[in-house]
């Protein structure tokens, strides 16, 4: 993973220095809230419901051992005891105080993390493939050109003030496990047809109130514009991007009204004007980046015989084989999907022993390192395949072995109305009925991968529009309903998911859910035939006609 | 509803009260009638009339090194005592309605 530089060191340690005078002068009255609040909330420090909130920067998802030690410190100290992970690749605690604030960002900085750019309106987190740099389909690891965008994005200044915040991710596999088309910008490194290495850039992608998916706005782009290209992007954008009204802000409204021939024009105007200026890069600098990169040193293995194993193994362990353990591009290891989902447990919450136990077992069995992936689980990357029972054993007992990964009750799911300001509805309550109500794992084996994804409100911070099975909780005249969308997908056929019909009371939505996945058991065509595919061939008729009959 | 000002949430109700969060911590507080602060709706002074709701926001305003943010949102008064009518206050004066994730199944 990549390590600090002393200059990266110097930023981070210079603004928790910063913020501590600014938390201190807020706490003496010598600062308003009113000025104070611009100034927690470029540290993550947001105010929700019940307390504030700490929102800390996960570089494309990856956690050291130290650092996940770092963050069981932070939750045992100065939280509640837990801590969650977020749809974009970060962790939020929920409930420190402002006093401890500072303390909290000096351990952050001790162990080479911030809290910087998780709010405000500016470029967020750069997120990525969870599978980065050990996919089998992956053409070139995408972390290091992840990091060089983080490096240019921070505090850069043109950037700080955009008309609303700002969203890239990046693969360089074919199949698109970091959702690159609901972004601001989403980058695939691809090769063009004389076998050059570059990328492809999408732009205007994105979920919240008005969904769009991105659209192409370069098909190749070669590896030395990267930061030029972004930086005319963001120009063009910060320039035109409409800051009157604050739902049409984003992105996906200006090429949406623009057209995405127009906004192509207008960025390849302005980059015909700083492609050659000091953001271009060569190949000293991403080898430079590439050298901070520790990366784990692979041992010379064989494959083991998986579905032997799992054929000679306990049903316990053969399902968490089939469902949790991902290939690995070097022979002999293999990438586990840690799930924190468990029933009765929130989507995305850890306390602080769970993530001692997974530093603790990162650096026995997965190199010292996991990875927060965008579904809210954690992946530990690189685990020796004969390693697997024995990690598998540790795990169950830190109840971190739910063999549900991909599964209906692999659900993302908001902090919804129980702790956001913003939402309308709760949805961590509906996951947890969700999750109590498919306790079968035969059935939900047989189901296959069916994603289902929750937002408290129109926000989409728990990417409603793009599961399998969608749920956005709506206020109805005070009172809590659940609209129900189906056949969205974040992938490569990236699809928005569309309403089935009138919205669910509280009490209704579960079994609606029921209904939608008996309606598929029901009348795929086989057992191979996966909810997407079903849907795409019958559209909405058979649920709607399950869900509300004559109406 | 959409009529309601800008500084008054959302809601309905028979009464006005004045709720803002902690600046040390957050945690949601109550303006009593002699314009401290209580952490209990209960003991929220609940007003009808606008310009005493008003009046209270005024007061609430003068300590804003104390807390941040202060609203006033509509309740029902049931036996001398506000009550919350939506559901976000209601959670908001409550607590999460979710279990939190501390207990470990194994190693509590």
């Amino acid at each position: 993973m990549y390590q600090y530089d002393q200059h990266d060191q110097r930023i981070v340690d210079e603004r928790a220095a910063q913020f501590r005078g600014q938390v201190e002068r807020r706490l003496a009255g010598e600062i308003t809230e009113n000025e104070f609040k611009p100034l927690r909330l470029q540290n993550g420090l947001y105010m929700q419901l019940h307390a504030y909130m700490l929102r800390v920067a996960v570089p494309y998802g990856l956690l050291s051992s130290a650092q996940l030690r770092a963050l069981a410190t932070i939750a045992r100290d100065y939280d509640k005891g837990y801590a969650h992970f977020t749809t974009r690749q970060n962790v939020q605690f929920n409930w420190p105080e402002l006093e401890d604030v500072p303390a909290i960002l000096d351990l952050l900085a001790s162990v080479q993390m911030h809290a910087i750019q998780t709010s405000g309106n500016c470029i967020r987190n750069t997120t990525s493939d969870p599978l980065a740099g050990i996919a089998a389909d992956e053409l070139e690891d995408p972390r290091p050109y992840c990091e060089l965008i983080r490096q240019w994005s921070t505090f850069h200044p043109e950037f700080a003030f955009l008309p609303r915040k700002f969203k890239i991710a990046i693969t360089g596999s074919t199949t698109d496990r970091a959702a690159v088309r609901v972004h601001d910008i989403g980058i695939r490194i691809i090769e063009n047809d004389t076998g050059e290495r570059g990328f492809e850039i999408l732009v205007g992608g994105g979920l919240g109130r008005t969904p769009h998916i991105a659209k192409v706005v370069r098909p190749f782009l070669a590896y030395e514009h990267l930061l030029s290209y972004l930086e005319a992007i963001l120009r063009v954008y910060n320039r035109y991007g409409r800051r009157d009204n604050k739902y049409k802000a984003r992105i996906k409204i200006q090429v949406s009204e623009w057209g995405v021939e127009k906004f192509a024009a207008a960025v390849e105007a302005e980059w015909a004007q700083i492609k050659d200026s000091a953001t271009k890069l060569t190949r000293d600098e991403i080898d430079r980046i590439k050298g901070r990169f520790a990366l784990p040193t692979f041992e010379a293995l064989a494959n083991e015989d998986l579905d032997a194993l799992a054929l000679t193994t306990d049903r316990e362990f053969a399902r968490f084989l089939k469902n949790n353990v991902r290939q690995h591009r070097v022979p002999g290891y293999a990438a586990v999907v840690v799930s924190t989902k468990p029933q009765g447990r929130p989507p995305g919450d850890v306390s602080d022993t769970q993530l001692d136990a997974l530093a603790d077992l990162a650096d026995r069995f997965g190199l010292g390192h996991v990875v927060v992936m965008h579904d809210q689980n954690v992946m530990m990357p690189n685990v020796k395949q004969a390693d697997l029972q024995a990690l598998y054993a540790e795990l169950k007992t830190w109840d971190l072995h739910t063999a549900n990964a991909g599964r209906v009750t692999d659900q993302i799911c908001c902090p919804g109305l129980d702790f956001c300001n913003l939402a309308n509805a709760r949805s961590i309550p509906v996951a947890l009925r969700i999750a109590d109500r498919f306790d079968d794992l035969d059935y939900l084996d047989d189901l296959g991968d069916v994603t289902i994804k929750m937002s408290g409100c129109i926000n989409a911070c728990g990417h409603h529009h793009v599961g399998n099975i969608g749920i956005l909780g709506i206020d109805k005249a005070g009172v809590e309903a659940y609209q129900l969308m189906i056949g969205g997908d974040p992938g490569e056929q990236a699809s928005l998911g569309k309403i089935v019909g009138r919205a669910f009371s509280s009490d209704e939505i579960v079994d609606a859910v029921a209904t939608v996945l008996d309606t598929y058991s029901t009348l795929r065509e086989s057992a191979d035939e996966t909810f997407l595919d079903f849907y795409r061939r019958v559209g909405l008729d058979p649920f709607k006609d399950s869900l509300y009959g004559s109406d | 509803m959409l009529d309601q000002p800008f500084d008054v949430a959302r809601s309905f109700g028979s009464h006005f009260v004045i709720t803002a969060n902690t600046t040390d911590a957050g945690v949601p507080v109550y303006l009593r009638a002699d314009t401290t602060w209580s952490t209990s709706l209960h003991e929220a002074h609940a007003v009808q009339s606008e310009s005493e709701r008003d009046a209270l926001l005024d007061a609430a305003r003068t300590q804003e090194r104390d807390v941040c943010d202060p609203y006033a949102f509509k309740v029902n008064v049931e036996r001398g005592s506000a009550v919350a009518t939506t559901t976000r206050e209601r959670i908001r004066s409550q607590g999460p309605t979710t279990p939190l994730r501390r207990a470990d199944a194994a190693h509590g």
